[in-house]
C-alpha cells in the first residue's frame, strides 16, 4: 500500500554516486563480495555483503549472509536468516524480507523481518511493515501500515504424572522361584 | 503470552511521565474503544512514532501512518499553497493518494491537531474522504487549538498510556485556522456524534462517531 510521491522522485534523482569520504574507499574496494563486519577480529565476525554506493543492481537478491546497501537496488531481498542494511546512501525499490532490517537510506516496498525492524532518524520508508518488533525513530519518514508479528510461547507443558514403577515380582532381588514340589 | 507485554491500562504515577505530558478524556475515550475491540484498522495521520506504534499495536491493532502535514506539502505545488487555490481535480487526486483504502475499511483515525494547518477546503475534503473509508461507529480524534491563541505549528503527539499524552510543538510554523466549538459542530455535522472535552489549555478534543 504505497505510493510515489513527490518526495519519492527528489530521492530517486539523487546522484548514484555522491562523493565517498576517505572512510569509505576500503569498503568501496570490494563492493559486492563479503568482507568480515569486525576487521581485524575475524573469530567474532560473520560475513556481510555490501552493495557499493555507486552500483545499481536489477532483480532479486537472495542468501544466507548479512548485507549493507549503499547503492540502488530495483527488485526484491530474500534474507530469511540474515540481517540487511540500508545505508544512508542506499536506496531499495523492492519488497524485503529479512530476519533483521535496519534502514538508515530509503525503501520503497514492503518489509517482512522475523525480529526487527529499524527506521532511522532521517530515514524513508514507504511501504507496509511486518516485524516482531519494530521501531521508528523519530524524524524517520514512514508511510505505510505497521503489524507486529506476535510470536507465542509455546504453552507450558502439564507436569508429567509421577512415573510409577511397579516392581516386578521376578525381579526383585528377593524373590526366588517356588520350587513346588509336586 | 506474547514477545511484548501488553499494556495494562494502569497508568504510571505522575512522576514517571514525562515533562509536557497531560490527561487527555479524549485519549481514554478512544482507549476505552480500542480496548474493547480486536485486530482494528488504526490511521495515524500525525507522523508515526513509537509510543503510538507500541500503544496500538500492543493492543493487537494494525496501524497506518503518514504525515498528513508532509503528505500534503510534497503533493501540491508552492504556487498552489501560495495562492490557496485547489482545483476540485487536484484536490482528489491527492485524497486518491494520501487515503488508498476501501470504503469503511478503517475503524479509528488519529488526526490529531493538522486539520487546522491545512486550508479549510482541504481540510474539509480530508474530513469528507475520511468518513468514507472509516466503518460505522468507528471513533476519529481530532484537537482543535483555542481560536486567537493557536500555536504557529502542529504538534508531535505521543500516546504515553490510556489517558496521557505528550504534545510537542513542531520546529515549522504554519498558518492555523481559528475552529470555534460551532465550527466544529458544522465540520463534523456528518458524523454520528461528536464528543467534545476542553483541556485546561482550551485545546478542543473531538472524538467523532462516524
Amino acid at each position: 500500500m504505497w505510493n510515489r510521491s513527490k518526495k519519492d522522485d527528489e530521492a530517486s534523482s539523487r546522484p548514484a554516486t555522491p562523493a565517498p569520504s576517505s572512510s569509505d574507499y576500503g569498503r568501496e574496494a570490494i563492493p559486492t563480495s563479503s568482507y568480515a563486519a569486525r576487521q581485524g577480529d575475524f573469530s567474532a565476525t560473520r560475513a556481510v555483503a555490501t552493495i557499493g554506493k555507486s552500483l545499481i543492481i536489477k532483480g532479486l537478491i537472495r542468501g544466507q549472509e548479512d548485507l549493507v546497501i549503499d547503492g540502488r537496488l530495483e527488485g526484491d531481498v530474500d534474507l530469511p536468516e540474515n540481517r540487511l542494511t540500508v545505508g544512508v546512501t542506499g536506496h531499495v525499490q523492492g519488497a524485503v524480507r529479512a530476519r533483521e532490517i535496519v534502514v538508515l537510506g530509503s525503501i520503497q516496498g514492503n518489509l517482512e523481518a522475523s525480529e526487527r525492524v529499524e527506521i532511522k532518524k532521517n530515514a524513508k520508508v514507504i511501504g507496509d511493515l511486518k516485524a516482531q518488533r519494530p521501531v521508528i525513530e523519530d524524524e524517520a519518514y514512514f508511510k505505510g501500515n505497521v503489524e507486529t508479528i506476535r510470536i507465542d510461547k509455546p504453552a507450558p507443558k502439564p507436569a508429567a504424572p509421577p512415573i510409577v514403577v511397579e516392581p516386578q515380582a521376578s525381579l526383585l532381588p528377593d524373590s526366588k522361584p517356588e520350587n513346588r514340589k509336586g | 503470552m506474547t514477545s511484548r507485554p501488553l499494556p495494562t491500562g494502569a497508568n504510571p504515577p505522575p512522576s514517571d511521565l514525562p515533562p509536557g505530558a497531560r490527561r487527555s478524556h479524549a485519549l481514554e475515550n478512544l482507549s476505552g474503544y480500542l480496548r474493547a475491540h480486536q485486530g482494528l484498522q488504526v490511521l495515524d495521520f500525525g507522523g508515526i512514532n513509537q509510543p503510538n506504534l507500541e500503544f496500538v499495536t500492543g493492543l493487537g491493532h494494525r496501524i497506518y501512518g503518514e504525515n498528513l502535514m508532509l503528505a500534503y506539502d510534497y503533493f501540491f505545488s508552492q504556487q498552489e499553497v501560495a495562492s490557496r487555490q485547489f482545483a476540485p481535480e487536484r484536490i482528489e487526486q491527492f485524497l486518491d493518494r494520501t487515503f488508498d483504502f476501501e470504503d469503511q475499511s478503517c475503524d479509528a483515525a488519529l488526526i490529531w491537531d493538522t486539520l487546522q494547518f491545512l486550508p479549510p477546503n482541504i481540510a474539509q475534503a480530508v474530513l469528507g474522504r475520511l468518513y468514507r473509508v472509516l466503518a460505522p461507529d468507528s471513533l476519529l480524534m481530532a484537537f482543535f487549538h483555542p481560536e486567537n491563541s493557536g500555536p504557529a505549528a502542529p504538534h508531535v503527539c505521543r500516546i504515553l498510556d490510556n489517558r496521557n499524552l505528550q504534545l510537542t510543538p513542531r520546529p515549522h510554523a504554519r498558518t492555523i485556522v481559528p475552529f470555534s466549538t460551532r465550527s466544529i459542530e458544522k465540520f463534523f455535522q456528518q458524523f454520528k456524534s461528536v464528543k467534545f472535552f476542553l483541556t485546561r489549555e482550551n485545546l478542543q478534543e473531538v472524538i467523532a462517531r462516524r
